[in-house]
């Protein structure tokens, strides 16, 4: 009977192929293609549609492998148990049997299931551990191991699955650590905190395949990066299992790397950074045959110039929600959200159960949430990009995208969570939150038409992991430089990384590596008897396993909702920064209702239900998404083809009109520049359509040399088209040549790059990932605020005195990697020299409103803020003191 | 009196918004942007809340911080005493972070310390909660507290009743910082709090964080509405 699941490499066994036949699917191509990478022991990237069944054709393979494991361990015990051997009946029979209702064979199988269980128990701590799943989000575990619990129960085998992630309690833990799961599923976060255990090489040992889902959404940022090195750990622990047991026949193949992802510009880039240094992967392309319909929302009477919180579209958009079955309505932020889902409330006469979904909430609630929309009871759902990945529910019919799409590959993402299956259309729904955005949604839908796809480029591996992530090494057992620089080397993004640098990192992680320091008595690094480093003490393990991760989190308070005293229920966070805005009494949107602050008590947010006619809306930093630059190409292109603007709103095209009046219209190879009074300040508005990385740069730049010709700049604000930068003198018409000149990014640059606050927000950054500062102590979290200003402290002290310190090396990397886009910045510089057309105006054009009105602003320390001090100063008072004093000089002289 | 020097530099200060002078208690003194107080009459410069190596002491615990606080508080110093050149210098209390501070402080630091010290001629450490004794390895005198004409010099807030001699107090201890809005502009720093009857001085040590004048302790502290001079940038305002 066992030779049932016995197998020959590349073909689907009888069991799975009944299996798929009982459910009315068929096995698609590249879910044998996948079966047969996994028999060839090769890693493997699937680039599908959503819909195409992606995360059973990554976890197919396994699920054969560890089927066929059983069969041969159960049946080589049944051998010496012959009293089992009627019982043991292989997993094909138990379906069978189940199926027929075959009541005498359920008996048997009644009756000797203990004797079973005992068996399957041992067989699976045999295997052990088989198939790790990576995925970036925690939510999307519980979604698999759901999934997986399908052909698992039906085809009754004795797979053992379990998901470790933030959430999964000690108890849980520790049983997982003594006794692996086939399956695990988790997070990069908690495999790093399990690759810091001494018994890592025990869990891992006989790990034959990872799966990571959703590789495009993370792959080409830190935590992509964090990945990379936590796989290059799981091969070092491989070969050293390896060299240990070569003395034996058994030759231990490498382990299987199979990514899962949506469509994306540049498979071989993704490839590439699946693979260690050696050897990309292979690719498999799975092609969806339809097309989405998109379309952009035109019957509003109303589109708003600036903001992005589209409230003037509510009632379209519940007529569309309405008539569709059920729809997921995504939102840029979770502020939009909060205030969307309170509109569409206001709106929804007809008591339609819609529901509200993001990163904030509480666990519970979006569990909660995540329940109803499976068991299809709601008609919509509000969500932020918290919903946007692989979690597969229900029928919804239509994804309406509330504000600008950002991306086209992100927006395709989004529309295919509607009609989740592949060969059907998507419906999809835009709308722009202002009339800079409807030009944005139409470039998206003319790049999906034609098939075109925005990529984001590969950057070298980011340096601040690295301390993390040599303790993390250590942590679990004793090592030294070398090996470990060789590991480091072996993850893709790290393939050119140098000796010098790691071994400036290797001293950081050890002492500081600060060049004044004389002598060190508290090294987080000690030499152990073998010579080889280790951590100095348990502390610092314990703290090291607390602060794991690349995410560094804007400070955030748990809101209670208060219903007496102050008990209550936890039901998610908000922002510090939010937060101490508020008075008592203060009303604010959190989870779908109006709240009435009453006071931050022990780092919570005290709140009770409450009544308001203008609440606040939480406010959350990480809610900003960049604009890819490909879209805001085709932005700039569409507004010199005014023959497209047809498909336009009629508002959005009056808009355009208007500014052709008023103003003037970019010109495709030309940099248009306005210049305006807006509220008490002076204004340039500057249109590059670089995108905001390049933009926020230009600022930066070009407010330094304002600063030097004595113009007073006081802040500027970006957006993916434009700069507007403020302040208190008149810039003129033959400033511009000298403010936009390439040589800004030799003299300001170098001054920029050492003393802006931008800088100081990386090394916050860096300081944390890297170990300088902890975000969790004792369990406790540090308040963002005291990090903030313990870290800018530092920042400044390691400038003056240790200008060459590794972390200011890797910060400037960081701003580099994150905040800046030098290339393309001076491509412009160059490109425009003498291409900018100047226009003063006596008000905001059409086309600054949306750019001026945007609330985050970035200031510029200097004359302009001083001279508003002095306006500030309490002029007289300070004058007759000034008096004295010189009365004073003159007296005594 | 002020020689010409003094007075020089103290005309540019003024003009340049580095320095505001202000009464307290019918004495005048200047609030530097630096964060001290020159107070003339006396030839006296007040630092308050050095805290001495602080990140030595957070290091004990495996930070790896970089310790350059002490040299860097330090050296701000000597060139706040440059400017003034000071007969007496009075540290209003907190200058050692903790009692272990000087057996971590490097050599060098230590010895320039004291070489700084031994360019004033007099030179008072009062103590405060930080440090409550100040090892003989570091020169000048010790006091709880100064009082000089009508102004008494201590680190935490005293009742003026018990001392018959004091019509107001300068005091260190709570490290003000404060922030404003102006034209759609947040301007925030550390800064000096003043009533009738207290100044606060900001901390001047490196590593010292602030306290924001909101905050209950400071509002109950002084009468309604106290004087604040805002700390931005190397020059000092009345906000």
């Amino acid at each position: 009977m066992p030779s049932k699941v016995k197998r020959t490499k590349g073909q689907i066994p009888d069991a799975f192929g009944a299996w798929f036949e009982a459910k009315n699917w068929s096995i698609r191509p590249y879910q044998k293609k996948m079966v047969n990478a996994f028999d060839n022991a090769q890693s493997t990237l699937l680039i599908a549609p959503t819909g195409a069944g992606k995360t059973l054709s990554g976890f197919l393979p396994s699920l054969i492998d560890l089927a066929s494991m059983y069969s041969q361990k159960l049946a080589s015990e049944t051998v010496s148990d012959s009293a089992c051997t009627s019982a043991n009946t292989t997993a094909i029979n138990q379906v069978k049997a189940s199926a027929d209702k075959n009541d005498r064979a359920v008996d048997t199988l009644n009756e000797s299931n203990s004797r079973n269980r005992k068996a399957d128990a041992n067989a699976a701590k045999e295997i052990g551990l088989h198939t790790l799943y990576i995925s970036p989000l925690k939510a999307l575990t519980a979604d698999i191991q759901r999934n997986l619990s399908q052909p698992i129960e039906e085809m009754s085998l004795p797979i053992t699955v379990a998901a470790r992630t933030g959430d999964t309690t000690s108890y849980q833990r520790q049983k997982q650590r003594k006794n692996p799961p086939n399956i695990l599923l988790t997070t990069p976060e908690s495999l790093m905190l399990m690759l810091s255990y001494a018994d890592a090489p025990r869990i891992f040992g006989k790990l034959k395949t990872v799966i990571i889902d959703e590789a495009h959404s993370f792959a080409h940022s830190k935590r992509g990066d964090f990945t990379s090195l936590a796989l290059a750990r799981l091969d070092d622990i491989k070969s050293t299992i390896q060299a240990s047991q070569l003395s034996h026949k058994k030759n231990i193949p490498n382990l299987i790397r199979f990514g899962l992802s949506a469509t994306v510009a540049q498979p071989e880039v993704l490839a590439t950074w699946l693979g260690n240094s050696d050897q990309s992967c292979r690719i498999i392309v799975a092609k969806s045959k339809v097309k989405p319909k998109v379309k952009i929302l035109t019957n509003a009477k109303h589109i708003p110039f600036g903001g992005y919180m589209a409230k003037y579209a509510i009632k379209e958009i519940y007529a569309a929600v309405e008539k569709a079955k059920m729809s997921l309505v995504f939102v840029n932020t979770r502020a939009q959200a909060e205030l969307i889902f309170q509109a569409l409330w206001e709106e929804n006469k007809a008591v339609l159960p819609i529901a509200i979904y993001h990163g904030s909430l509480s666990k519970e609630q979006r569990a909660k949430t995540e329940a109803m929309m499976a068991s299809g009871s709601l008609k919509a759902i509000v969500a932020t990009s918290a919903l946007e990945l692989g979690i597969d529910w229900g029928d919804i019919d239509l994804v309406i995208q509330v504000g600008a799409p950002k991306g086209v590959s992100r927006l395709l993402q989004r529309i295919g969570r509607s009609n989740h299956r592949m060969d059907e259309p998507s419906n999809a729904l835009l709308v722009p939150a202002n009339r800079f955005e409807a030009l944005e949604c139409l470039s998206a839908i003319k790049a999906i038409k034609k098939g075109e796809l925005d990529g984001e480029p590969a950057a070298a591996g980011s340096l601040d992991i690295l301390p993390q992530f040599i303790l993390n090494c250590l942590c679990s057992q004793a090592s030294d430089i070398t090996s470990i620089y060789q590991t480091v080397l072996n993850a893709a993004p790290y393939s050119g990384l140098d000796k010098v640098t790691f071994e400036k990192l290797w001293a950081f992680t050890k002492d500081g590596g600060y060049a004044l320091q004389a002598y060190e008595r508290y090294n987080r690094l000690s030499v152990n008897a073998d010579g080889l480093y280790e951590p100095a003490s348990k502390r610092v393990i314990m703290r090291h396993r607390q602060n794991i991760g690349t995410i560094v989190e804007a400070g955030r308070l748990k809101v209670k909702r208060v219903t007496r005293a102050h008990t209550g229920k936890i039901i998610g966070e908000v922002e510090e920064y939010f937060a101490q805005q508020l008075v008592k009494g203060d009303t604010f949107y959190f989870a779908g209702e109006v709240l009435r602050f009453e006071g931050i008590r022990e780092m919570m947010v005290e709140a009770k239900p409450g009544k308001a006619k203008e609440p606040k809306i939480p406010s959350y930093v990480g809610g900003q998404m960049p604009l890819s630059t490909y879209l805001a190409e085709g932005v700039r292109q569409l507004l010199n083809d005014s023959d497209s603007w047809r498909e336009l709103p009629v508002l959005v095209r009056d808009w355009l009109d208007l500014q052709k009046d008023y103003s003037r219209l970019p010109a495709t190879n030309r940099i248009l520049i306005e210049q305006f009074p807006f509220r008490q300040a002076q204004i340039i508005m500057v249109y590059t359509f670089e995108g905001r990385k390049a933009n926020q740069t230009l600022g930066m730049l070009v407010t330094r040399r304002m600063e030097k010709l004595g113009l007073k700049p006081l802040s500027f604000s970006i957006s993916d088209y434009g700069l507007s930068i403020s302040s208190i003198d008149v810039v003129h018409r033959q400033h511009i040549a000298q403010l936009f000149h390439p040589d800004i990014l030799g003299d300001e640059l170098e001054d920029w790059m050492l003393e802006a606050p931008m800088l100081k927000r990386s090394f916050r950054r860096v300081a944390v990932v890297s170990g300088l500062i902890e975000q969790q102590y004792h369990s406790t979290k540090k308040t963002m605020r005291q990090v903030t200003f313990s870290t800018d402290l530092i920042y400044d002290t390691l400038k003056q005195y240790d200008p060459d310190h590794i972390l200011l090396q890797v910060t400037r990397q960081d701003a580099e990697r994150e905040l800046l886009d030098l290339n393309r910045l001076a491509d412009m510089l160059i490109r425009f020299v003498d291409c900018y057309d100047f226009i003063a105006l006596a008000k905001a054009s059409p086309m600054a409103i949306p750019i001026v009105l945007s609330v985050r602003s970035e200031q510029v320390i200097g004359a302009g803020t001083q001279a508003l001090l002095e306006q500030a100063n309490l002029y007289q008072e300070a004058e007759n003191m000034m008096d004295d004093v010189r009365a004073m000089l003159e007296g005594t002289a | 009196m002020l020689s010409e020097y003094q007075k020089n530099t103290i005309q540019d200060r003024v003009m340049n918004y580095a320095v505001i002078p202000c009464q307290l208690a019918g004495q005048r003194l200047l609030l530097d942007a630096a964060g001290v107080v020159f107070w003339p009459k006396h030839q006296l410069l007040i630092f308050s809340d050095l805290h001495f190596e602080k990140a030595s002491f957070l290091s004990q615990f495996a930070n790896p911080l970089p310790k350059l606080d002490t040299q860097d508080t330090v050296k701000r110093m000597l060139s706040a005493l440059s400017v003034y050149t000071p007969q007496h210098v009075v540290c209003l209390g907190d200058s050692l972070h903790d009692g272990n501070a000087l057996n971590r402080m490097l050599t060098s630091d230590l010895a320039a310390i004291n070489i700084m010290l031994d360019g004033v001629a007099k030179w008072t450490w009062v103590l405060g909660n930080h440090d409550p004794s100040i090892p003989a390895d570091i020169a000048g005198d010790r006091a709880q507290y100064l009082v000089l004409d009508n102004i008494l010099l201590v680190h935490e807030p005293e009742d003026l009743n018990t001392f018959i001699d004091a019509d107001a107090q300068i005091i260190g201890h709570f490290h003000p910082k404060t922030r404003k809005k102006l034209a759609r502009h947040w301007v925030k720093g550390k800064c000096f709090s003043k009533d009738e009857s207290k100044l606060l001085m900001p901390a001047f040590g490196s590593y010292t964080g602030g306290l924001d004048i909101q905050h209950e302790v400071l509002t109950s502290l002084m009468t309604a509405s106290p004087e604040c001079y805002l700390m931005y940038n190397q020059k000092i305002y009345l906000v």
